[in-house]
């Protein structure tokens, strides 16, 4: 059994070798494959953030306004000819309670139209007998 | 290499990117064709393993804390893929990686790149023998030269056990070549 002792055995190189040339066009080779930086999906919202979020708000507000004043309207306007129904259907008020309440100044505002033609009321006077008690 | 911050500083910025990359390119890719062909063995895989650990390099240059000398990063990274590569062929092949080991050996004498003499042939063989660990222990401090400070880095090994595995396996390797 001859002695080996590794150490001082003159080097024992590992015996591969590397085709000529190959280190010349590695480095370009691999420079081809990096992979390049991929441009940034930047989705349409993303980009445009601040424009859709006024967008949305504008629209909302617009669409808010309007029907804010329309409840409000609602709310605080009466309907002027439901008030008066309620009124006729819900008053214990006469007529002659109302004619009361007038004065002088009132009754003189109110221009009544006494010219009445003759034939007219000639007619009138023949068909209404008890117009007279009416009149007097 | 330069100041390594500064270099690393330049890898980071898109602008000198690339000029910066080529410089790593052109100081390691002996190097680490040497390290990576130590493990895999024949030219053509190591090309791959090459090119494919200077991909994983570039892209994970942004993850890089410093925390270690880029050197050992870049070793680690290149130990990791060849590692990776030919357990996966050994899969592929539906074997394993000691066994395939053990036929790329058998059949380095018609590797048209491998010239070694029958002494060369020999330690390959002795080597193959050790496990894993001893071998990559070995071929990094023997073939490759790299001190033991370096390897501890890349391995992640105490500089006292990659000592206490070196010399295990070169009692191992001496005992080998002294029976054949």
């Amino acid at each position: 059994m001859k002695n080996f002792n590794l150490e001082n055995e003159p080097k024992i190189e590992i015996g591969f070798t590397i085709p000529e040339n190959y280190f010349n066009d590695f480095s370009d080779r691999v420079m081809q494959q990096l992979p390049s930086e991929k441009p940034k999906v930047i989705s349409l919202y993303h980009s445009n953030k601040n424009w859709f979020l006024t967008a949305a708000a504008i629209l909302i507000v617009s669409f808010t306004i309007p029907t804010f004043y329309l409840l409000q309207n609602n709310s605080n306007k009466l309907n002027t000819s439901e008030l008066e129904s309620y009124i006729l259907e819900h008053s214990t008020v006469s007529q002659d309670d109302i004619v009361d309440l007038l004065d002088q100044n009132d009754l003189k505002e109110i221009n009544i139209d006494y010219n009445l033609e003759d034939i007219s009321s000639e007619a009138i006077d023949l068909e209404n007998i008890d117009l007279e008690k009416n009149l007097y | 290499m330069q100041e390594e911050k500064e270099f690393i500083a330049e890898l980071l910025n898109p602008k000198t990117q690339n000029q910066a990359f080529q410089k790593l390119l052109n100081h390691y890719q002996k190097p680490l064709y040497n390290h990576i062909r130590s493990i895999v063995l024949n030219h053509d895989d190591t090309d791959d393993v090459l090119q494919n650990t200077f991909i994983k390099i570039f892209q994970n240059l942004k993850n890089f804390k410093g925390e270690s000398k880029l050197f050992s990063w870049i070793f680690r990274i290149a130990t990791n893929e060849a590692i990776t590569f030919i357990n996966n062929k050994a899969k592929r092949n539906g074997t394993t990686s000691e066994e395939l080991q053990t036929k790329i050996i058998e059949n380095l004498q018609s590797d048209v790149y491998f010239d070694g003499n029958e002494i060369q042939l020999k330690l390959q063989k002795a080597i193959n023998l050790l496990p894993e660990k001893q071998k990559l222990i070995f071929k990094m401090k023997y073939f490759e030269e790299l001190k033991y400070e370096n390897i501890s880095e890349i391995l992640g090994t105490s500089v006292g056990g990659l000592k206490a595995s070196y010399h295990h396996a070169v009692k191992k390797i001496e005992d080998y070549m002294k029976l054949n």
